[in-house]
């Protein structure tokens, strides 16, 4: 009898795992009403239900490298690594050791509690993030789970190094494809799409695991590189807004394809112009113009004519284009623009106003042109959707934002606030003491932490050119 | 509750072994059959049942991929017969893959869509555009899982921070710069006016359900659109905006090589794009440079050839989507007329309805504005063609074409004759009235018929010679019930009072020496009595009121009726 038990409590407890990871992974790709998402928490509150049929309560208990469902031990080894690893690392980020789930519990309540681990496992707070879920589980009426920390001496082991280091790898990769790509176009050759492909197809899949180390990246606007970072970054802007949209894994792909191409018309712009410190005469302004349609022959000739990139010569020829089609170039035909067109312009502006370029040396402060597209949407010609999609993803104070602290500290935007009330409190990165004294690895500091008696413990009281103190904001992301 | 000590089973390799064996035969069933083969469905059910027998003893199955070893399993290697380039562990391999999960629920249908992407792989040419890694990620796998080496990425840039890392400035001089920013009131103002959050509404966060109706409105249409057309009204702007002639080239010889491209994918519609747009630009652009203005001029001519219009409508015929007819009005209007035999010989062999419906219409442009293209045709050697062409005289009434259509009287087809007869009538000029005529005479039975209905119809009084002498030399030694019936009644009809004599000898068989003729004759010629309708067809009718034959009765009876006059 024992031995029946105890397999039927392994498979189950496998089961519920992989149900539960599914949840999770659901949850972080898909909208709540997606069917796929539903499936998956329809699954979890079903094996959950096998499981406190069986001992009347469901127990999931990290232990090192093992998870013990019910005190048997679910082997972490190659045959579930991937679905246990998800599982256990969501559970360590948030701090949770141990989650017990009693009689009672139902599939709303198991619905919200994976809801809030997705949530908070975007987060980097130095505050207790165990803590807020709890009391967010109080408020969200999740009564018959709990969750208490590891037990003494299973630390918690933080990944951030490694999430930083894989998207360091995929921005290089992707600056990487954009120099060949335009090498190639400069020298009249057709380019390897597969390495394009898998860099934007890797862009994606940071996007949606690690968005905020590779939103940091985009602080990277050195104008040596300017070309390829800037398409790298309008890149990520781009595909990091889409999934604010809701747009699928495949359109993000496509979006963000279209997106680093969005300027390879320039590779046909001579290199003199491209990088003409001071202003451009009347005729090498009109030559720049020209870099949109330039872009169209540019990509039809990338790879020939069975596999033109269509969606992607599409947002190159428009996005300089105005919602009401001013702008350039000049359209005789109808058209409608372009939704990636019109992401793409936004993602665009915001990363060329911020950047050092050969021609503008002084970059607009991330915050300051924010507002300029806020406050002059329709003159800008942005559709206001989508500038509120990037405000969404980069706050008031965009990520690599210098600002002064009320503590008279100097800090770095390193994220936006997940919560959106508190969207004018980021999370910063501390980078001087109050003395003066500038940290190669400053504290994160969550602005939207309160003392005891409710008053916010820092506040940005300004804005500042990080030039000022010989500070570039991406030594702090790479 | 159990001991945890005991929980974990010692690995049997057997049965991932087993199912490795079937994921092999199902790949292989992909490569050779086709989804609705036997075959196929035995082989993926077999593979299926592999997978349940492996869930029922373990979870997840995870396989280090090892290249033209095979695979290992928990330190298991689990080699394989097959080839090394037909191993399942290789292909995976040299794309970089080194270890794969499988997950229960895989087997429903991440499976086979994982083998049809291997399958896939293999046929790949080495400067494609996909490899395995990429056709993997579009496959969005929920029960699949890989892990990889990125490979051919030794030379790619390296980010590094900054040299200030290095040299960061000295603190008292951060203190103060720090100061003296803060203690700036204007600048303070402008930081208290962002961070206070005026400048930025609150909505601003959330998009209200008319914004997100807007964008995903705006989402559809971006995936509705046609990205051809699109792309191609995008290069004519340019032709016609950009004025720099290596541009305008590079514009016309992307369209010149575009159409085949267009063609080959079936895209007809991008096709008649062209074809419209380059009209519109040799109208509109005047300083268009002579050679590339023939270029565009001759772009027509390339799909008026009969072997490309061939294979266009091959491809219609067989295509799965069909282009609309304004498509492809717009396509067959920008032919050449020449092209006209082409589509006509085709157009009996088109297996698919619609296509067939779609090309008879579009055909009808041609047939408007090139009338000598139908004319040309009438000429064929080609039956089909010729049939064609008929139906357009009828449908379009090409009186020009009526001189043509006279040599069709003697063509030794009867289809054809019997087309023509529906042509003629259709044109109805005295010429076209004239060649009818001659084919009351006609060889064939139903093609006299025809045309002797047909000038009926019309009430053609001056084909009465031609279906008297008809009458005279054929019918009436005829045993054809039917044909005697139609020549009889148009003998009546369109003779009137001439035909009234006649049609009384033969209904009334008087006198010692007359023939007397067959009741069935003598009904006919009562019928026709009945159409010639006059004062004299009556009275004779009227005389043979109470005949003795029932059939010559009715008929007579029959035809009185008809007559209206009192």
């Amino acid at each position: 009898m024992i031995e029946v038990s105890e397999a039927k409590l392994r498979q189950s407890g496998r089961q519920f795992l992989i149900a539960f990871y599914a949840a999770l992974r659901t949850l972080k790709l898909y909208p709540l009403e997606n069917e796929q998402t539903q499936k998956s928490l329809d699954d979890l509150a079903a094996t959950a239900a096998v499981l406190i049929d069986l001992e009347d309560e469901l127990e999931l208990r990290i232990a090192g490298e093992f998870l013990f469902v019910n005190e048997t031990r679910l082997r972490l080894d190659l045959d579930n690594y991937a679905s246990f690893s998800h599982v256990i690392n969501t559970l360590r980020h948030v701090e949770v050791g141990l989650m017990r789930a009693k009689e009672g519990v139902d599939r709303r309540q198991w619905q919200v509690f994976a809801a809030l681990l997705v949530a908070l496992s975007a987060r980097e707070s130095e505050n207790s993030l165990l803590s807020e879920l709890r009391e967010k589980m109080g408020t969200g009426g999740v009564l018959h789970i709990t969750v208490e920390p590891p037990v003494a001496g299973e630390g918690l082991q933080t990944d951030e190094a490694e999430r930083k280091e894989m998207a360091k790898r995929t921005y290089e990769r992707g600056v990487g494809v954009t120099k060949e790509l335009v090498s190639s176009a400069r020298m009249g050759r057709t380019a390897s799409m597969k390495k394009v492909k898998r860099a934007v197809q890797g862009i994606v899949d940071q996007v949606l695991n690690n968005e905020t180390s590779l939103v940091g990246l985009t602080t990277i606007r050195d104008y040596d590189d300017y070309t390829f970072t800037h398409s790298v970054n309008v890149c990520i802007f781009s595909i990091s807004m889409g999934r604010r949209l809701g747009l699928s894994k495949l359109q993000l792909y496509d979006l963000g394809l279209a997106a680093l191409l969005h300027d390879m018309g320039k590779s046909r712009v001579p290199l003199e112009i491209l990088n003409k410190a001071g202003g451009l005469t009347k005729d090498e302004w009109a030559i720049m113009q020209a870099h949109p349609w330039l872009g169209v022959l540019t990509l039809i000739d990338l790879q020939g004519y069975a596999d033109i990139p269509y969606r992607s010569i599409i947002v190159a020829y428009e996005h300089h284009m105005k919602v009401n089609l001013t702008g350039y170039p000049k359209s005789i035909r109808p058209r409608t623009l372009s939704i990636f067109s019109k992401l793409v312009s936004v993602a665009d502006v915001f990363d060329a106003a911020t950047s050092r370029r050969v021609y503008a040396t002084t970059p607009i402060q991330p915050d300051e042109i924010l507002r300029q597209m806020t406050i002059n949407t329709e003159k800008l010609g942005f559709d206001l959707v989508l500038v509120k999609a990037l405000i969404n993803l980069l706050g008031i104070y965009p990520v690599g934002t210098c600002v002064i602290l009320d503590t008279y500290e100097l800090a770095i935007v390193h994220s936006a606030n997940p919560d959106n009330e508190l969207i004018n409190r980021p999370v910063v990165r501390i980078i001087s003491s109050d003395l003066g004294a500038i940290h190669k690895e400053g504290p994160l500091v969550d602005l939207g932490e309160r003392d005891a008696d409710g008053t916010f413990k820092r506040s940005i009281i300004k804005v500042t050119d990080p030039a000022k103190y010989n500070i570039i904001p991406s030594d702090y992301f790479v | 509750v159990t001991n945890p000590q005991n929980a974990v089973a010692e690995p049997d390799a057997s049965s991932v072994a087993e199912l490795l064996q079937l994921v092999e035969k199902g790949l292989r069933a992909i490569q050779l059959y086709l989804p609705n083969n036997p075959m196929y469905s035995q082989s993926l059910d077999n593979l299926r049942k592999g997978f349940a027998k492996v869930w029922a003893e373990m979870g997840d199955v995870t396989l280090r991929v090892k290249g033209s070893s095979g695979f290992d399993w928990q330190g298991i290697e689990i080699a394989s017969s097959e080839d090394k380039n037909d191993l399942l562990a290789w292909t995976l391999y040299k794309d970089g893959i080194r270890t794969l999960t499988f997950m229960p629920g895989v087997e429903e249908d991440e499976i086979v869509r994982f083998l049809g992407v291997v399958n896939r792989v293999r046929s790949l040419a080495t400067d494609a555009e996909d490899d395995l890694l990429t056709l993997l990620w579009e496959q969005e796998f929920f029960h699949i899982q890989y892990m990889y080496v990125e490979l051919g990425t030794d030379d790619m840039p390296s980010l590094q921070s900054s040299a200030n890392f290095g040299t960061p400035p000295a603190p008292e001089s951060v203190n103060q710069t720090v100061q003296e920013e803060v203690q700036d009131e204007s600048a303070k103002e402008t930081a208290l006016a962002i961070a206070s959050m005026e400048d930025f509404d609150s909505t601003l966060y959330f998009l209200d359900d008319a914004e997100i109706r807007h964008f995903k409105e705006e989402l559809e249409r971006e995936y509705q659109q046609d990205l051809r057309s699109n792309v191609l009204a995008m290069l004519f702007d340019i032709l016609e905006l950009h004025e720099y002639d290596n541009a305008r080239g590079r514009v016309v010889e992307i369209l010149e090589h575009l159409l085949p491209h267009f063609l080959g994918a079936g895209d007809f519609t991008a096709v008649a794009v062209v074809l419209s747009e380059s009209r519109t630009v040799l109208e509109r652009l005047s300083g268009l440079e002579p050679k590339l203005r023939q270029v565009l001029e001759q772009l027509p001519d390339r799909l008026s050839q009969p072997e490309t219009l061939s294979q266009i409508l091959q491809a219609l015929d067989e295509a799965l989507v069909h282009p609309t007819e304004e498509a492809l009005g717009e396509l067959f209007k920008s032919m050449k007329p020449e092209a006209m035999d082409t589509i006509l010989a085709w157009l009996p062999r088109l297996h698919t309805d619609t296509v067939r419906d779609l090309l008879e219409r579009a055909v009808d442009p041609i047939a408007q504005y090139h009338p000598e293209a139908v004319g040309r045709a009438l000429k064929s050697e080609d039956r089909a063609v010729i049939l064609g062409a008929l139906r357009l005289v009828e449908r379009h009434n090409l009186q020009t074409l009526v001189g043509q259509l006279a040599p069709l009287v003697g063509h030794t087809d009867v289809s054809v004759r019997m087309s023509l007869v529906d042509a003629l009538a259709a044109v109805g000029t005295p010429v076209a009235m004239q060649s009818l005529r001659r084919l009351v005479a006609d060889g064939d039975r139903d093609v006299r018929i025809a045309s002797v209905k047909a000038l009926t119809e019309k009430g053609h009084r001056q084909a009465f010679e031609e279906i008297d002498a008809q009458v005279q030399e054929k019918v009436l030694k005829s045993t054809d019930l039917g044909e005697k019936r139609v020549f009889f009644e148009a003998y009546g009809l369109l003779g009137g009072d001439k035909s009234v004599e006649p049609l009384s000898t033969l209904l009334v068989n008087k006198g010692l020496l007359k023939r007397k003729w067959d009741p069935e004759t003598r009904a006919c010629a009562a019928a026709a009595l009945g159409k010639a309708g006059t004062a004299s067809a009556k009275a004779v009718l009227e005389g043979v009121r109470a005949d003795k034959d029932p059939l010559v009765r009715n008929a007579v009876l029959k035809a009185l009726r008809e007559i209206r006059i009192p």
